[in-house]
């Protein structure tokens, strides 16, 4: 097992709410790069983002509301 | 206010340490802070996942949407699976998929075409009634899936197909990004697209 492979592992088993037998359904190396992202440049628009995060929301509250009624 | 700082309803622990099960039902009580802190942990992941394989923004920003129209559709969707993680890296990764399944299939379309029928336009095409009635359906089809779009949307469409604007300038009219007038402009072609080959 080389380093990097040995470092996803790691990973996959630490992150929590990801027990061992999920991280089986997807390759290590799949795995590895999903979560690398938390550690390397942001490169979204900063607007997109917001923007997709208000409109969201927006709908997940709408949807609540009806789900209410 | 950073996401540490919130708490999560009656707890006293911050969001930011809570789990991804607890930031789901946290977001189905209407806590806006749980929704940020797990839009917040996902938002990169997904993005980036997205485009290292589309390599295009506006694609990435197209496909990041929809995968998180998926998640947030039904934020109970990863009950009976181990792991919201697994739940969300399989809809990102579906989502991709699809996409590139969906470019490929045109791009083989447009290869298989004959030289011949590029020039359609200048043919005399005789409808039938058939053809009247499929054609009725079809954009029948097309303005339904156009309820869906923004009204902003529908003008950045307009602007770039009828008016024939270059995308720079359709941003400086409706005040938005070059990248988001590019992602717009490929939802509602998409949108049609998807209509036309249901009928």
């Amino acid at each position: 097992m080389n380093e990097r492979d040995a470092r996803a592992r790691q990973r996959v088993r630490t992150e929590p709410g990801l027990p061992e037998e999920v991280a089986a359904e997807f390759s290590t190396e799949e795995l590895l790069e999903f979560l690398e992202a938390d550690h390397g440049p942001d490169t979204a628009d900063p607007v997109f983002r917001e923007r997709l995060r208000q409109q969201l929301w927006e709908t997940l509250e709408r949807n609540r509301r009806l789900r209410g009624r | 206010m950073s996401p540490n700082a919130k708490l999560g309803g009656a707890a006293t622990r911050p969001v930011s340490s809570l789990a991804d099960e607890e930031l789901f039902a946290g977001i189905q009580t209407g806590s806006e802070a749980h929704f940020d802190e797990l839009y917040r942990r996902y938002f990169t992941r997904i993005y980036a996942f997205i485009q290292a394989r589309v390599h295009n923004r506006a694609d990435a920003e197209e496909l990041t949407q929809e995968s998180f129209t998926v998640v947030f559709r039904s934020p109970q969707g990863f009950s009976g699976r181990s792991s919201p993680l697994a739940w969300i890296y399989g809809v990102a990764r579906n989502t991709v998929n699809n996409h590139l399944r969906r470019s490929r299939a045109q791009t083989d379309k447009l290869d298989q075409v004959e030289p011949q029928h590029l020039h359609s336009a200048h043919t005399v095409w005789t409808r039938t009634p058939e053809d009247d009635l499929s054609l009725d359906r079809t954009l029948a089809a097309m303005e339904a899936s156009l309820e869906t779009v923004a009204p902003w949307q529908l003008e950045v469409f307009r602007l770039r197909h009828v008016e024939d604007l270059p995308i720079d300038e359709i941003a400086g009219r409706v005040e938005r990004s070059n990248d988001a007038i590019r992602s717009s402009l490929y939802r509602v072609k998409r949108l049609l697209m998807d209509a036309g080959a249901e009928r």
